[in-house]
């Protein structure tokens, strides 16, 4: 460590007496800021190529590993860590098969966003208060009937975490409470079917809808 | 589970058919802040967090770049998209698949949005002398590469300790001359960092290369010449090579070994001889010998050979008995060959053109134009790949950046994320 110090003591002074230019060069870098160059315009730029990727397209990209899990994070509000339980399990089985690049045109690996969302919101629904319980208000014991507004709200509430309330909110709210009350009646017309099973498929798909939206 | 799947997608086109503003929220300007948190961030920012009601409230006022700019300042931005631009620049393909936290992601990622009571800085990320740490769960500095892949996804990338000085995987400080910010970072083998990319086994001529190639965005043959001598090849290039003067169905060697990336003056001297990895990691050779010259080429056993360079004897020697090897001293002159071809006016070289050490080679291409403007096209590739900027447009965001300009640009990335995303022609 002593030497450290003498050394970048040293180097401090050699940098104050190195003048090339008239700019300073700073041995530690950071220490000492730039400074703009007189008459630097972008007349001394030189050429760079436009970039034109079509008509109206403008800033829809996808979300890249990283982002779909964050994405996915946010739409159950935390509650299932990326860290932790049965998503920290998936995310490391797939991650090298989510989109690598933000390019629609040059993305794939989509399909493994709805493989961590399934992982993800089945972590919501395990020990015997599940957060679809205590969170979500779906009561596992009953039948999807009786949870069946419950469903609905939480599959607004997943999808406005990535959606800023647009789900519940926005123009669409009405189309979006109808593909989940569809979605919901066609879990309960199975008569094998239960609420967590019916919490499971409102949950994946709310949660996909949001992680994955391109742009908006 | 197909029902499931079915719904996601009915949901997200509705999501997409949005048509007209809604009594309870202004649809518009949601929207817009969406696109840009989602970009910015990667979505990571939680609509619920007070940066986002801050972000719509600034695009209601018609302010989308101080939108984005807010959406830039956050932490997720670090987690994102700063973290995602310092992997891919580990390696020239600008990749980061595979790719994982180390001392020189951590240390881009520093002078991408400040850390450690440092500001942001870009001009100095092949220069600076200094070591950044990151700060771990149990709120201990650690090295990048410590962190694992699940602690990585809690980790704030803000906060970070700064270190004084760079330090080999054996422990020894590197002589300031030699640092090249974060091209020389890192602590331990086979940690994904440039300098572990750029300096194992081979000639080093790949780091060299990847130097130019990140910092610019032009590749070998963009700066390719043939206008240049024998003089600047490195010695074990074999000048009798048939393809060595004029080349045959490809390009000539001298082209790039003497007139481009890879040439002796334009930095090869720099890292040739004096890193290597070992079984440690990435070592600063410190008593260089004849064996140990990777300016003699990739073989060890054969340096001796190449120094020697007698074309007399057989085998005839792979090498080429013109060239001064590089130079003791680790000089460069860019103005070599570059100055006459048009690249350092293509490249907006506005520092000196020679000079001697990495550091220094390092310092002053960050003063170059094209620094700003490749940075300015990446950012644009990961926010609005699908977008429309013309030219004009990229060299304003670049300028607004460019602390060497006049006027002073900010030397903050954050700059060209916000103005590239809050751009028409992005948003």
């Amino acid at each position: 460590m002593k030497i450290r110090i003498a050394i970048t003591v040293a180097l401090f002074a050699t940098g104050c007496s190195d003048h090339l230019k008239g700019q300073r060069r700073p041995e530690v870098g950071i220490a000492v800021a730039p400074v703009s160059i007189k008459g630097n315009g972008l007349g001394n730029a030189g050429p760079v190529q436009p970039v034109s990727g079509g008509v109206n397209t403008l800033g829809v990209t996808v979300p890249t590993a990283r982002a779909s899990i964050g994405r996915i994070e946010n739409a159950l509000e935390k509650r299932a860590p990326a860290s932790t339980g049965n998503f920290a399990r998936a995310i490391a089985q797939v991650r090298t098969n989510l989109p690598r690049v933000s390019n629609p045109k040059e993305a794939s690996g989509f399909d493994q966003v709805q493989l961590l969302s399934y992982a993800a919101c089945s972590d919501l629904t395990r020990g015997t208060n599940p957060l679809m319980q205590s969170v979500y208000g779906i009561q596992p014991g009953s039948s999807i009937a009786n949870n069946e507004a419950a469903l609905i709200a939480a599959g607004r509430r997943i999808l406005d975490q990535n959606a800023a309330g647009l789900a519940s909110q926005g123009p669409a709210a009405t189309q979006v409470t109808t593909v989940l009350t569809n979605l919901v009646q066609a879990q309960a017309a199975s008569g094998s079917n239960t609420s967590t099973m019916a919490f499971m498929a409102v949950c994946i798909a709310a949660t996909t809808a949001g992680a994955t939206l391109l742009g908006i | 589970m197909v029902r499931g799947l079915g719904a996601y997608l009915l949901l997200a086109m509705l999501w997409l058919s949005t048509e007209s503003a809604h009594a309870q929220i202004d649809v518009d300007a949601t929207v817009k802040a969406l696109r840009l948190r989602n970009g910015i961030t990667g979505g990571l920012l939680p609509v619920s967090d007070p940066i986002f009601a801050n972000m719509v409230t600034r695009v209601q006022a018609g302010d989308l770049y101080g939108a984005a700019l807010l959406a830039a300042n956050s932490r997720y931005f670090a987690d994102y998209l700063a973290r995602r631009l310092a992997l891919q620049m580990q390696t020239p393909a600008l990749d980061e698949t595979g790719m994982t936290d180390n001392d020189a992601t951590a240390f881009l990622i520093a002078h991408f949005t400040g850390a450690a009571g440092t500001v942001p800085r870009l001009s100095t990320i092949f220069s600076e002398n200094a070591t950044y740490l990151v700060v771990d769960s149990s709120g201990q500095p650690v090295h990048a590469a410590d962190i694992s892949f699940e602690e990585g996804l809690n980790i704030n990338w803000t906060q970070m300790v700064r270190i004084n000085g760079q330090e080999d995987a054996t422990g020894f400080v590197l002589p300031v001359k030699h640092v090249g910010g974060y091209l020389t970072l890192s602590d331990r083998p086979n940690d994904n960092s440039f300098a572990i990319f750029g300096a194992t086994a081979g000639t080093n001529l790949r780091m060299i290369a990847g130097f130019w190639e990140i910092a610019t965005g032009l590749t070998l043959m963009d700066v390719a010449s043939q206008a240049a001598t024998v003089q600047q090849v490195p010695r074990f290039v074999p000048s009798f090579d048939p393809n060595f003067f004029v080349g045959q169905g490809q390009p000539a060697c001298m082209s790039c070994h003497a007139g481009g990336m890879v040439s002796l003056d334009h930095g090869y001297s720099t890292v040739a001889n004096t890193f290597d990895v070992t079984g440690d990691g990435f070592i600063f050779v410190q008593n260089s010998t004849t064996g140990s010259k990777k300016s003699l080429g990739s073989d060890r056993g054969a340096r001796g050979r190449v120094q020697t360079c007698n074309l007399s004897r057989t085998p005839t020697p792979v090498c080429n008995p013109e060239s001064p090897d590089v130079d003791p001293n680790n000089s460069w002159n860019v103005a070599q060959t570059w100055q006459q071809s048009g690249t350092l006016k293509a490249m907006g070289w506005v520092g000196p053109t020679q000079g001697q050490g990495l550091q220094a080679l390092g310092y002053y291409a960050a003063q170059s134009w094209i620094f700003y403007q490749n940075l300015t096209q990446r950012v644009i590739g990961e926010l609005c790949p699908l977008g429309t900027f013309s030219e004009t447009e990229i060299n304003r965001i670049a300028g607004a950046a460019n602390p060497w300009a006049d006027p002073a640009g900010t030397d903050d990335i954050r700059t060209i994320v916000a103005m590239v995303a809050a751009s028409p022609g992005c948003l």
